[in-house]
């Protein structure tokens, strides 16, 4: 088949990668830009320029990579005790027993650890912001590119963790929230760690900080309200100065003139502020809404019935939603669970407490659900691997707890092409493990991200220093890492340059408590 | 005075308490309600039991009668009219054991005893709550027996308590006092809420409270010279702020001694050296608790045989860990340094219950290092000995009371649940039997028991099984 | 005979201008009370009762009780005799000056010196039907004192004290404050022990905490929270002293602890509104036949809670005999005036009620309430709507 087309293709796809996930990538590129003009075959030509340099210069980038003889848990099949995924660019080209090496491939031995597809933390709540909750309680204009660190701690740690893609929310204090993104959690800027901007809008229907039930929903109905109202008086206005133009008397009721300016209204004439809400009421806009309490639900989903993005609507759940088991049934919608799998609630009559595994409850009514973890939380509940692996504990069946955090949180977001699963035409998102993902024994040795090696544990400064002994400890050759200043830290060799960097970066000992998380 | 203290030894104590139960009327009381009713004959069979750490047999059998291990092996011989609870893909092991707990505690202002900086001769098991939730939640976790270690708030704290999570109310308590705990580091100074500086009314109780460490060893030091003076019979000099009082002395005597052990909690470095220090100077020994930065004093640890109980692993600090700076240099791997060196350690969840309880902390010790021999040691037989209670608890044996759970699968695996969890011959807890771990579609949570005078339909499904005696009601 | 009734018309006349009535018969005087039906000292409910009252103490009473010639008899056809409630825990009278916050430790305190015998608090009380009273110290303090057991009417305040009561004790977070020691639980109970060692050692101690630390005599204790009662179990299991729980809420949920006391709880306040896991508690602990009494700690809540608390325990199942035993035998037992109060039988004091109805109905009214045989209270018949139910529907007539 016509490769040349391909390899075009894949090198755009890299030159993607170079601006979305490897800031060294995407310096060569913006040093050796000012030539290049706008033409595809100009840009390509500077690309494989840029690859080349960082080639020669030890970089890892995009490449053909093949890892061999691993067992492969690609999430949409069955598990291959031992295989090889092909990866060119930052994409899967093949995944089975055995794949055809090219003469380029850069092979690496994987036999005896797990290939496991990057894990998705599908409604990361306000973490990896600096301050994640605006006063404002109607705010669709906000956007959390604006509140993004790179710098977080949280974004190594997810990294170390398997988390390859991130969906960065506004936090759940809130009515209205901002615009979220989807990134890496690899870059030094926003935009390096970017895979999709503006993804979907932030709802909440439990009170935000201050509000009560009715005010919330009050002030919920009214924004849209208040749009719809704007919308219908731009429409007539529009109209009415059409007639103008033309020099003609308005000759028709208002509801006829607003129907017929409806047309006419350009995107400029719409308020900035209003924009999201127009994408989200034309159902162009996905909307994660949160509900904390059982009794939330129904009325989320009205409102999002009622304001046309049902459809594209998530609702991210606390633990007592289970009660809404049935209404979530009937709804269809996917949902996000609390990261506290187990509800607890004392009895009124005996008061015993009662506990409750939500997500059994959601896998025996069929309701579609994606595992959340818990930031900030000490072990546990903070690794995805560890609440699917809850799942399967308490009777869930493995492939539905393993979709969970991956497949299934890829398609809440509408990457379900992309993410989730090892399988051929995906983004390389691949997780090197030691073993079983759901087993507590586990490490995360390699991470892939869009073909490029980013994480190697053995390059993982600070897992060395957690890890340290005592003479390490007191003869502060890996141990005193974190007080020393950034920047002094050994360099790395090729491969695992980015938790290097990343490492160098990150705050001595702060943890990842940045801001408030609801 | 004395009446109370509990001298340590064995399986005496054991029975010492039971008879020192006394009156009839009230061990009627006692036994006659709740879970210790009924409790016949249980024959647990299982896929493999890890009788101790170092003996495990596969494919056993364990008999249960009147809450006494009657029998383990290949195949015991079950009684007519025996329960039989058949588990052929479970483990059994015996009842974790948490040596450093602070389950039971209610309102924070109970925790504290501000009268004196010097409180041993306070008595956690006075104020601590047998029926919180945090016992039941502990059973459910596969923990069988906790020592509730007093509160952090006094340099010279309490003495803690042996308790069963669960099981029959007449048994629930094993140690009555066992162990003063004292606490070197940020916690007493921070605690002290009322700490300040004398105005107008010149130094109160209320102002008593060291603010720095060193005033804080001052008062440690003080408090045993004291009672070493009086113990030679004469009195010593000044006896101002900082003295212990006279109803503590004797319990002070009885550290010194060694009669009642020591516990010392200190978390960074410099406090863990400070304790060896202090003591070093008056000869006692002491068991370390939480011991953050053990890893930084693993030589002087060895050197004197310091036994530490280590907990909880954590990678960010929280609570009072976070704000005192005293775990901010954690390690992955001191569990495993511990013990390579040749450290008695055991682990402990202390405040932590639930989903984070003891199996959880045996879990991640594994996944830093621990094999899983090591792990069950350090949450079982080593506690045990820790507080001397090795003969009745930490492992599966004849003749011992029935503190026993059997998991799901390989103990302390991440997808391994407590299944049944037996306490004093009473099963606590006991979830449904599943046919295999994988393959089975949405069993989860369906273990749902019903509750006697409950609306049902009001919850859907229960995760605990059954348990206790409330259930009755 | 002629001069009684001349009496009686003229008590008549009285009632009827001005709607309260002073105590009609005199206490010197016997007279009889002929009834549908009473309650026994076990609460069971007697069809056809009698009861003849002499000197302010019962002298007979029963279904086949002949009247003597020439006693005056009070008909009652419709109405039920009940013995007057006594509630276990009120500060009537002294609501808020109940002890000063300097010291957690009073045990020389006596709530005696609190008995104010005119404050309007011990009509509404007698209104509520309870005839007899235990004045306690306040909550705060680890030893709060002596209580006291008074009559809620009579004459002069020597003849309504109906004697000392038991001591007061508290285990309640009220109790415990940073400002004075002990400051916990823990240091709380290592004091009483402290003390109860120190009173065993001096036998000539006679006071109200040396008698109890001897195992002479109970304490009523504040046990608000879950927690308390375990350490009051523990107290009593260490020093075999006699606790009585007050509030014990959570006693349904500590039966093991509440057992090993050895003693009835007191429960309540109990309101419509609160929940079933307290509401339910008396019927569960009848079922493991643990006594109870029940309280209204009046006046922060009305004494008539007492009445109304029982009828919300038979809403959740309980009998009424065990209901008839929290309100009058139980309680007297726990203050340590069952010879007096509690219960009509031979001898004791003639505090009763007369009810139009059943006696924990609680559509009946309480038309009369007798204290040492004299009348205190009599329902205002043009409150009561109809000439049925009137208390006067029989007027008292010479045998």
């Amino acid at each position: 088949m016509d490769g040349g087309r391909r390899d075009c293709a894949e090198s755009v796809e890299t030159w993607t990668v170079c601006r979305t996930g490897v800031e060294t990538m995407r310096r060569c590129t913006l040093w050796m830009k000012p030539g290049g003009g706008s033409r595809p075959w100009g840009r390509l030509f500077w690309m494989l320029a840029a690859i080349f340099t960082a080639a020669v210069g030890g970089r890892a980038v995009a490449q053909t990579i093949v890892l061999e003889g691993g067992r492969i848990i690609p999430v949409s099949g069955e598990t291959i005790k031992k295989g090889s995924i092909l990866i060119r660019g930052s994409k899967i080209l093949a995944v089975g027993k055995t794949v055809e090496v090219p003469f380029d491939a850069k092979v690496i031995d994987v036999s005896g650890k797990t290939l496991f597809p990057g894990m998705i933390d599908v409604h990361v709540a306000g973490l990896g912001l600096d301050r994640p909750n605006e006063n404002v309680p109607v705010a669709p204009f906000l956007n959390v590119y604006d509140a993004i660190d790179p710098s977080l701690l949280f974004f190594e740690d997810a990294l170390r963790d398997g988390i390859a893609v991130l969906h960065l929310m506004q936090g759940n204090d809130c009515v209205i929230g901002g615009l979220s993104r989807v990134v890496h959690p690899i870059g030094m800027t926003p935009d390096e760690m970017t895979i999709v901007p503006d993804l979907a809008i932030k709802i909440a229907i439990t009170p935000k900080t201050g509000f009560d039930r009715m005010l919330q929903m009050a002030t919920l109905r009214e924004a849209f309200l208040k749009f719809a109202d704007d919308m219908e008086r731009l429409a007539e206005e529009r109209y009415e100065e059409k007639l103008r133009d033309e020099k003609k008397d308005l000759d028709v009721p208002p509801a006829v003139a607003r129907e017929r300016g409806r047309a006419l209204i350009r995107d400029e004439d719409i308020p900035d502020k209003d924009r999201n809400l127009l994408l989200l009421t034309r159902g162009k806009l996905p909307a994660f809404i949160y509900c904390g309490r059982a009794m939330d639900v129904p009325r989320a989903i009205k409102i999002a019935k009622d304001n046309g993005f049902f459809e594209r609507c998530v609702l991210v759940l606390g633990s007592e939603c289970y009660k809404a088991v049935d209404v979530l049934k009937e709804a269809g919608r996917p949902v996000v669970l609390d990261a506290e799998l187990i509800h607890r609630e004392t009895d009124p009559i005996t008061g015993k407490e009662i506990e409750t595994f939500v997500p059994g409850v959601m896998d025996e009514a069929g309701v579609t659900f994606a595992l959340q973890r818990r930031s900030g939380t000490s072990l546990g509940e903070r690794y995805l691997w560890y609440q699917a692996a809850r799942c399967v504990r308490e009777g869930i069946s493995r492939a539905a707890a393993l979709e969970a955090i991956t497949l299934r949180p890829a398609q809440m977001l509408g990457l379900g092409d992309r993410f989730g699963t090892l399988e051929p035409g995906k983004d390389a998102s691949i997780l090197v493990l030691s073993g079983d993902p759901l087993d507590s024994q586990t490490w995360v040795e390699k991470v892939i991200i869009e073909g490029v090696p980013v994480y190697d544990k053995a390059e993982d400064i600070r897992l060395k220093k957690l890890f340290a002994t005592p003479e390490e400890e007191l003869g502060g050759a890996a141990g005193d890492a974190d007080e020393k200043s950034p920047g002094t830290s050994k360099p790395a060799a090729s491969g695992g340059q980015a938790s290097t960097r990343k490492t160098t970066t990150e705050k001595a000992e702060e943890p990842a408590g940045d801001g408030s998380h609801d | 005075m004395f009446r109370r203290v509990i001298i340590v030894a064995g399986v005496a104590l054991w029975a010492a308490f039971c008879a020192s139960s006394a009156a009839a009327d009230v061990d009627a009381a006692r036994t006659g309600s709740g879970q210790g009713a009924d409790r016949g004959s249980i024959v647990l069979k299982a896929g493999k039991i890890y009788a101790d750490p170092s003996r495990i047999i596969e494919g056993g059998e364990v008999l249960i009668e009147d809450g006494k291990i009657v029998a383990v092996g290949k195949e015991v011989t079950a009684p007519e009219g025996a329960r039989v609870i058949d588990r052929p893909n479970g483990t059994v092991t015996a009842g974790l054991i948490d040596a450093n707990s602070t389950a039971g505690f209610t309102r924070r202002t109970d925790r504290a005893e501000h009268e004196f900086e010097c409180i041993a001769h306070l008595r956690v098991i006075d104020m601590i709550d047998l029926g919180h939730r945090a016992f039941e939640r502990l059973a459910s976790a596969g923990v069988t027996t906790v020592y509730v270690s007093a509160d952090s708030a006094s340099v010279i704290g309490a003495q803690g308590a042996v308790v069963q999570t669960g099981g029959p109310s007449d048994q629930r308590v094993v140690r009555e006092a066992y162990g003063v705990k004292a606490t070197i580091g940020r916690e007493p100074i921070y605690k002290g809420s009322r700490s300040r500086t004398p105005r107008r009314r010149g130094t109160t109780y209320l102002t008593r409270r060291p603010t720095t460490r060193m005033g804080l060893v001052w008062v440690f030091r003080k408090s045993f010279h004291d009672a070493q003076t009086f113990a030679r019979g004469s009195k010593p000099g000044s006896r101002g702020a900082g003295s212990p009082v006279d109803e503590a002395i004797p319990y002070l005597q009885a550290i010194l001694r060694g009669d009642i052990p020591l516990r010392i909690q200190a978390r960074a470095q410099l406090d863990i050296l400070t304790a060896i220090r202090v003591t070093d100077e008056f000869g006692i020994p002491f068991v370390l608790e939480d011991a953050t930065d053990a890893n930084r004093c693993v030589d002087e640890l060895r050197e004197r045989k310091i036994p530490v109980i280590f907990g909880p692993l954590f990678d960010y600090p929280s609570g009072l860990r976070r704000g005192g700076g005293e775990a901010n240099r954690y390690r992955y791997s001191t569990p495993s340094v511990l013990l390579n060196a040749g450290v008695t350690m055991a682990l402990s969840a202390n405040d932590l219950t639930g989903e984070a309880a003891l199996p959880q902390q045996a879990m991640y010790a594994m996944r830093f290092g621990l094999t899983r021999r090591q792990a069950l040691a350090a949450v079982t037989t080593t506690p045990a000995a820790l507080l001397e209670i090795q003969d009745i608890a930490g492992s599966v044996a004849e003749g011992r009371p029935a503190n026993l759970v059997v998991w799901s699968g390989e103990p302390f695996d991440v997808t391994t649940r407590a299944d049944v969890v037996v306490i004093g011959g009473c099963i606590v807890k006991e979830c449904p039997a599943r046919s295999s771990a994988a393959g089975k579609k949405g069993t989860g949570g369906s273990g749902d028991q019903g509750i006697e005078g409950a609306s049902d339909g009001w919850w859907k499904a229960r995760l605990r099984g059954v348990s206790g005696d409330l259930d009755r009601l | 005979m002629s001069r009684q009734t001349g009496t009686i018309v003229a008590a008549l006349v009285a009632t009827w201008a001005a709607g309260f009535t002073p105590p009609v018969e005199g206490g010197d005087r016997p007279f009889a009370v002929r009834a549908k039906a009473y309650v026994d000292r076990d609460g069971s409910v007697v069809n056809g009762a009698t009861l003849i009252v002499k000197d302010g103490k019962v002298s007979a009473i029963g279904s086949d009780v002949r009247v003597p010639a020439g006693c005056f008899v009070l008909d009652r056809p419709d109405a039920t005799i009940c013995p007057g409630f006594v509630d276990p825990h009120v500060t009537l009278g002294a609501m808020g000056r109940t002890g000063e916050a300097a010291n957690s430790i009073e045990t020389e305190a006596d709530a005696a010196e609190l008995f104010n015998r005119y404050h309007h608090d011990f009509d509404r009380a007698v209104r509520a039907g309870v005839t007899t009273v235990l004045l306690t110290p306040r909550s705060s303090h680890l030893v709060g004192g002596r209580t006291v057991a008074v009559k809620t009417a009579g004459e002069t305040t020597l003849t309504r004290i109906v004697g000392p009561g038991p001591i007061k004790l508290s285990l309640a977070p009220a109790a415990f404050t940073t400002a004075r020691p002990p400051t916990s639980l823990q240091g709380g109970l290592a004091r009483l022990r402290g003390m109860i060692a120190a009173a065993r050692a001096d036998r000539n101690d006679e006071g109200a905490f040396a008698k109890w630390a001897r195992g002479e005599a109970v304490a009523i204790v504040d046990t608000i929270e879950a927690a308390e009662l375990g350490s009051l179990a523990r107290l009593v299991a260490d020093e075999r002293v006699k606790c009585v729980a007050l509030h014990g809420n959570y006693a349904a949920e500590r039966l093991s602890d509440i057992k090993l006391t050895g003693q009835p709880v007191i429960l309540g306040t109990y309101e419509f509104t609160d929940s079933l896991r307290f509401t339910r508690t008396p019927v569960i602990l009848q079922r493991e036949g643990v006594g109870f009494a029940l309280t209204s700690n009046a006046p922060r809540y009305g004494p008539e809670l007492l009445r109304i608390g029982a009828a919300i325990a038979m809403a959740q199942g309980l009998d009424a005999a065990a209901a008839h035993a929290a309100l009058t035998t139980t309680p007297a037992e726990i203050i340590g005036v069952q010879d007096r109060v509690g219960s009509l039988e031979v001898g004791k004091d003639a505090d009763f009620i007369l009810m139009d109805g059943q006696s924990l109905d609680l559509t009946s009214r309480i038309i009369e309430v007798f204290v040492d045989g004299r009348r205190v209270y009599r329902a205002d018949t043009r409150e009561a709507g109809g000439t049925s139910r009137s208390p006067d529907g029989a007027a008292g007539r010479v045998n």
